[in-house]
């Protein structure tokens, strides 16, 4: 084990989250909310910390030597734990949560982009906080493309061994340079994205706080919002229009605007999976629209009902968990829709959490294909994405983590459930919520509820199901497996 | 397709409906409750018809593909519930749409009513029992004789032959493998019923209850099922007869076969022993904890009879679980999920699928850290051949769509979401009760017309495994 490796990445977090930190502190300033107490003492301790370490651990223009993949679980699952317990610190001391454990649940829930939360008042909280609350998120997005697009591949594990890198073992130290540059063009990327959406949300009316801070967490697919009523507060089609386009397209592969970045040609969109991804959101919105119009539950104002199932649709595929109705009241078939799309979620390589529409490709092929075998016993049958063949070892690992997603679905909703005064499509849907790392769930988590109700065994669980599913569980599992710490 | 075969197979089927019908009427015409024309028609008439088809297509050395098998179990089961569902229309109680979901619920061991036993005369109680035993016994023929050559259900992960079509030369051994079992499960249900008589029930409930027993289908002639007799000694007997039918039958035909030591090395026999007895004990805990239950022996009777009753599908009553403690019920959800073994009466996911989904689980965690390793799956001893890892992964995938599908379709009824999910998870599961208001009689009769044709086609394809019904629905099973 490449330990210096691992401290290495524990004190760019640290360093990161310090230097991080003080962007709210400035705005706290200028704010003059009273919050700058909050961060300025995390600030400087992390930035101190975190240099300091960097510099004991090794000079950064020397390589950091042989890189295992055990290094990479043990670097990315320390990474999100550190920073989900470092970046609650503000909260901690400016008193949002009485305990570290709420604030814990809070910051993972950001730094996994899921955007479940325990405030049921969001504007009693001072705009710096509310600022750093969806500043968690757009990092934690960021951190994600970038584990799952740069350096993944180069691993050969994930789902971005779908995504045409050859399956390697082990990693040599000279490919670090390509994950570095990689990594920086996904930077640019996602920053072009969000200075994109902050102008367009300008443009639709929006004030400059509320466009940066919805920006963060649409771009991350995460769904903080500094309003108690979300989306729905504004009740602007303009704004509705803007998030739904920049939720879609943060359920993007950024793989693939990486491709469009570097080889600048259209056809890399013309993507399978991103085909697929498309094709289920715009079927799931006509049939929930069908539903909410059949059933009358917007009585004669169908356009009400579209615009409806349009937003609600598109922000849970994307997992980011945006609201603009309650869809709590909607008829259980339409709720029903939503629960399966978390599950689905979005593309493998972007910010959105689920698991994944390539893997979901896969699965279903596989079972057309037993199905196929079941009449034709010796027939051969390889799994094709767009025409080229797919290892099978890719096949086992998928279905794999199917079912362990499910397995681990059902163990957690068991656990939640033990929790009496939750009913069991409360706690349901909260793992669904979590594991798919979307936000809202259904009944007492619902939209215009928060994860308030739940007691601490439940807000542990669910803080760990944010982490598996956002991590898609094998990369955390592992470190659990005693093969990992054997020689 | 082999028309001559399928015909043939559902001339005997039909007509083997009919002549079990023979026996009710009798019952009916000895009580005098009325219902013997009821009985009488249909069954005269089934046999009559079924014996023509079977006469008129008999022919000797038949080939029979795999897709022959397939159209043969979906049919056979439709049109033997079809023919069973007749009594219930004739009595004058219940439409056709209830009558069909009874009888169904009948011939796959569900259990699901649409009607309390207090409104159906004794002779529809024992027909609705006899249909759980029939079905029961044509599931352990189907999964332990057939299946495994032919290359579907879990039992195939016991067999290293590959899938080929059924070829002439193994009719023979079949129907030998068949006969064995017939006598297996016959003298299983004789042992029950003269155990339930010992145990002080009346001759017409115990013969009932050892029927649904060993079928693990569930049907009671009580409302409050098992738990009128109130009887520590009647619910150990029903105990003792789930567990056993909720056993591989291939474990018993080894027995017969001389291989005892074999037989009870079986990986999923003790693993599926082990789930019941760590649920029982789990429960017992809870439920004394909780002060759900006054004494420890009172917790642990009905720990014990709720985690046999539901991990083998069967899902007698003997108490209302649903003011349980929340760690009970979701046990008994897990129970019902896992289910009992291959090759046996029980529904549910299978004890073997669920051993083989861990350990592939493990595999994978391994995998991770040493991408290169080769990571053989073995069943006890036997290595499971890499195209059936493929298979039972995809079962699984099959069974969670199946379950959202569902609890969609009934959603889309107006239904509340949890008992949606609730009813279509009892059918899927064969157990016919679930948590809430599923499993009440009112609930089911309570549903439109295409909701309960919906958890009709639930219950079969939750019986036949899935796929053995999915396959007709595909193109290519229609095509050459």
């Amino acid at each position: 084990m490449n330990f210096r490796l691992v401290l290495r990445v524990g004190s760019t977090v640290v360093l990161a989250l310090g230097v991080s930190l003080l962007i709210p502190l400035l705005l706290s300033l200028l704010y003059r909310d009273g919050s700058w107490r909050s961060f300025l003492f995390p600030a400087a301790v992390m930035t101190i910390t975190g240099a300091a370490a960097l510099r004991l651990t090794g000079s950064s223009g020397r390589a950091s030597g042989y890189v295992s993949t055990q290094d990479v679980y043990l670097s990315v699952t320390l990474a999100w734990t550190l920073a989900t317990l470092l970046g609650g610190v503000p909260f901690l001391i400016e008193g949002t949560f009485p305990n570290i454990l709420d604030s814990s649940f809070e910051t993972m829930s950001g730094f996994t982009t899921t955007g479940a939360t325990l405030l049921s008042n969001i504007e009693a909280q001072t705009p710096s906080i509310l600022f750093w609350r969806s500043m968690t998120q757009w990092l934690g997005g960021i951190g994600i493309v970038v584990l799952f697009v740069a350096v993944a591949p180069v691993l050969g594990v994930g789902a971005a061994r779908l995504l045409g890198a050859e399956v390697s073992g082990l990693t040599q130290p000279r490919l670090t340079p390509r994950i570095a540059d990689t990594a920086k063009a996904l930077v640019v990327i996602y920053l072009l994205i969000s200075l994109a959406e902050t102008l367009c949300l300008l443009a639709a009316g929006m004030s400059p706080y509320d466009a940066v801070v919805h920006t963060f967490t649409t771009v991350a697919t995460g769904g903080f919002s500094p309003k108690t009523a979300s989306i729905g507060f504004y009740d602007s089609l303009a704004i509705e229009v803007v998030i739904v386009f920049f939720m879609t397209v943060s359920g993007i592969s950024f793989s693939l605007y990486y491709l469009l970045y570097t080889r600048r040609r259209l056809g890399v969109m013309l993507d399978r999976e991103l085909l697929a991804y498309l094709g289920i959101l715009v079927v799931a919105m006509v049939f929930v629209w069908g539903v909410l119009v059949f059933e009358g539950t917007y009585g004669s104002s169908w356009g009400a009902a579209l615009r409806d199932s349009v937003f609600s649709v598109s922000s849970i595929i994307t997992t980011t968990g945006y609201v603009t109705t309650d869809f709590d009241r909607w008829d259980t078939g339409a709720k029903t829709i939503l629960i399966l799309l978390m599950f689905v979620g979005g593309c493998a390589g972007s910010t959105a959490g689920g698991i994944k529409v390539i893997r979901m490709l896969i699965v279903v092929q596989t079972i057309l294909q037993n199905i196929f075998r079941m009449v034709h016993p010796r027939a051969v049958t390889p799994l094709k994405i767009g025409g080229r063949v797919v290892p099978e070892g890719v096949r086992m690992s998928v279905l794999g983590l199917f079912a362990a997603w499910i397995g681990i679905f059902s163990l957690a909703t068991f656990l939640v459930a033990l929790q009496d005064n939750l009913t069991l499509i409360s706690s349901a849907t909260a793992v669904a919520a979590t594991l798919n790392v979307v936000g809202p769930g259904l009944g007492q988590v619902g939209a215009t509820e928060s994860y308030e109700i739940v007691d601490p065994l439940g807000r542990i669980v669910l803080t760990v199901c944010m982490l598996l599913g956002r991590l898609e569980i094998f990369t955390v599992l592992a470190l659990l497996s005693p093969a990992f710490w054997r020689r | 397709m082999h028309p001559r075969v399928i015909a043939n197979a559902l001339g005997a089927v039909v007509a083997a409906g009919g002549a079990a019908m023979l026996l009710p009427a009798a019952f009916s015409s000895l009580t005098g409750d009325g219902n013997a024309p009821a009985f009488g028609f249909p069954a005269l008439s089934a046999v009559a018809l079924g014996a023509a088809l079977f006469f008129y297509t008999r022919r000797p050395d038949t080939y029979v593909s795999g897709r022959d098998v397939f159209f043969i179990v979906v049919s056979g089961w439709i049109s033997v519930a079809t023919v069973g569902s007749l009594p219930f229309v004739l009595s004058g109680i219940m439409g056709p749409v209830d009558a069909f979901f009874n009888s169904m619920a009948g011939f796959t061991t569900t259990g699901a009513s649409t009607a309390s036993p207090e409104e159906l005369a004794p002779s529809l109680l024992l027909w609705r029992s006899m249909t759980q035993w029939a079905g029961g016994i044509g599931i352990v023929v189907l999964f332990v004789a057939l299946a495994p050559l032919v290359g579907f259900g879990a039992t195939q992960l016991y067999t290293a032959e590959a899938a080929t079509p059924v070829v002439e030369r193994l009719t023979p051994r079949i129907q030998d493998t068949a006969k064995v079992l017939t006598y297996i499960y016959c003298a299983l249900t004789a042992a029950v019923v003269v155990a339930l008589m010992l145990a002080g029930m009346g001759s017409f409930d115990a013969v009932n209850h050892a029927m649904t027993t060993v079928a693990t289908g569930g049907y009671a002639t009580r409302a409050d099922s098992v738990a009128a007799f109130d009887s520590w000694a009647i619910e150990l007997v029903v105990v003792a007869g789930m567990v056993l039918s909720g056993t591989n039958f291939a474990v018993y035909f080894q027995v017969t076969q001389g291989s005892v030591k074999r037989a009870f090395g079986n990986r999923e026999f003790l693993a599926y022993i082990g789930i019941i007895l760590a649920a029982t004990f789990l429960m017992t805990a809870s439920l004394y904890a909780f002060d759900y239950k006054a004494s420890v022996l009172l917790a642990f009777r009905e720990a014990l009879f709720q985690s046999a009753s539901l991990t083998t599908g069967t899902a007698f009553g003997t108490a209302d679980w649903n003011s349980w403690d929340p760690l009970s019920q979701g046990l008994l959800m897990v129970l019902m999920a896992i289910g009992g073994c291959a090759g046996s009466t029980s529904g549910g996911i299978k004890v073997v699928r669920i051993l083989l989904l861990s350990r592939n689980a493990a595999q994978d965690a391994f995998r991770m850290v040493h991408p290169r390793a080769v990571t053989p799956l073995k069943l006890g001893s036997r290595v499971v051949p890499e195209r059936l890892r493929i298979t039972f992964l995809g079962f699984f995938f099959v069974y969670v769509a199946t379950l959202g599908v569902g609890t969609l379709l009934i959603a889309l009824h107006q239904v509340p979401l949890a008992s949606a999910f609730g009813s279509v998870f009892a059918c899927l599961n064969i157990t016919g009760t679930s948590l809430g208001p599923v499993g009440d009689p009112d609930f089911y009769s309570a549903l439109p017309a295409s909701a309960k044709m919906t958890l009709t086609f639930y219950m079969l394809l939750g019986r036949l495994e899935l796929l053995t019904v999915l396959v007709l629905l595909t193109p290519a099973f229609w095509r050459a």
